[in-house]
């Protein structure tokens, strides 16, 4: 039994659960984070030799995190909230 | 083999990440998330990886957790509620659904071959992260970026009406309305 496999697994149904869960835009945020870390856990289960990429998934992720950051901060001067479904828009 | 702390270490991220989405209070969700970071960072140093746990523990932990309270302080919107009802009850299928037909994929492209130029004894995932891992992994978080971008974009704007009953009109500069009115009186 692969047990990182398994916690990737775990991981990334938590962080796809806080996404759809969600209605605050930063705690979506907080589920796609989560999800990235599942990714971060299955490149070290799957590929011991990958530092490289795993760093880059890092940084890479750090950057995708102040991007949101950035529209959540401009939907929050627009809206005047970060509720997705008083915004209307980005719900299902 | 993965060590006792390292299963330990996946455990706490896994408590943590939990406690992340569970909680409502952002500023324990924000303290949630860095403990899941850090956490991950132990089983990345057990693992023998020592600088990418150093850059989880400094960029994941602790870079993106000030980014989070930063925003929370400049929105003041620091506690959330949850889908209710029957969304909530789609979440969950969703979820379950996602998570089913990922393990199918998975198990699919396990016993897929690539048929020319190529071992076909070799599974298809090893041939094509052999030969594409950093693009496969740049084309997946600028798709990302991409629908969130998109989604961003195309939002109608929807206080404006509420407050004023109708939507305001960009192309129509300040006082053209009031001086309409004036001229109609």
């Amino acid at each position: 039994m692969n047990v990182p496999l398994l916690a990737a697994l775990g991981i990334l149904g938590i962080g796809f659960l806080g996404v759809l869960a969600g209605r605050n835009l930063l705690k979506t945020l907080v589920g796609v984070e989560l999800m990235s870390k599942a990714a971060l856990v299955n490149f070290v289960a799957t590929d011991a030799a990958s530092q490289g990429i795993v760093v880059l998934l890092i940084l890479v992720d750090a950057i995708v995190v102040a991007v949101v950051m950035a529209m959540a901060v401009s939907m929050y001067r627009q809206y005047d909230t970060l509720d997705l479904d008083a915004m209307g828009a980005m719900t299902w | 083999m993965t060590s006792t702390v390292g299963v330990a270490a996946l455990a706490a991220t896994i408590l943590c990440g939990l406690a992340a989405v569970g909680l409502r209070d952002m500023i324990w969700v924000v303290s949630a998330l860095a403990s899941s970071s850090l956490a991950l960072a132990v089983f990345l140093f057990v693992e023998g990886m020592p600088y990418a746990a150093v850059f989880e523990a400094t960029v994941a932990g602790g870079l993106v957790s000030v980014l989070f309270l930063l925003v929370i302080s400049m929105t003041d919107d620091d506690y959330v509620e949850f889908v209710r009802g029957r969304t909530a009850l789609l979440a969950v299928g969703a979820g379950a659904i996602f998570l089913g037909a990922l393990g199918v994929v998975w198990q699919g492209l396990s016993t897929v071959t690539l048929s020319e130029g190529t071992d076909a004894t070799e599974p298809f995932v090893e041939q094509f992260w052999a030969a594409h891992p950093l693009d496969v992994l740049l084309v997946t978080v600028l798709v990302f970026v991409g629908v969130l971008a998109i989604s961003r974009l195309t939002t109608p704007i929807g206080p404006a009406e509420t407050e004023t009953g109708h939507a305001d009109d960009p192309t129509q500069p300040d006082g053209v309305e009031a001086a309409e009115t004036e001229e109609i009186a």
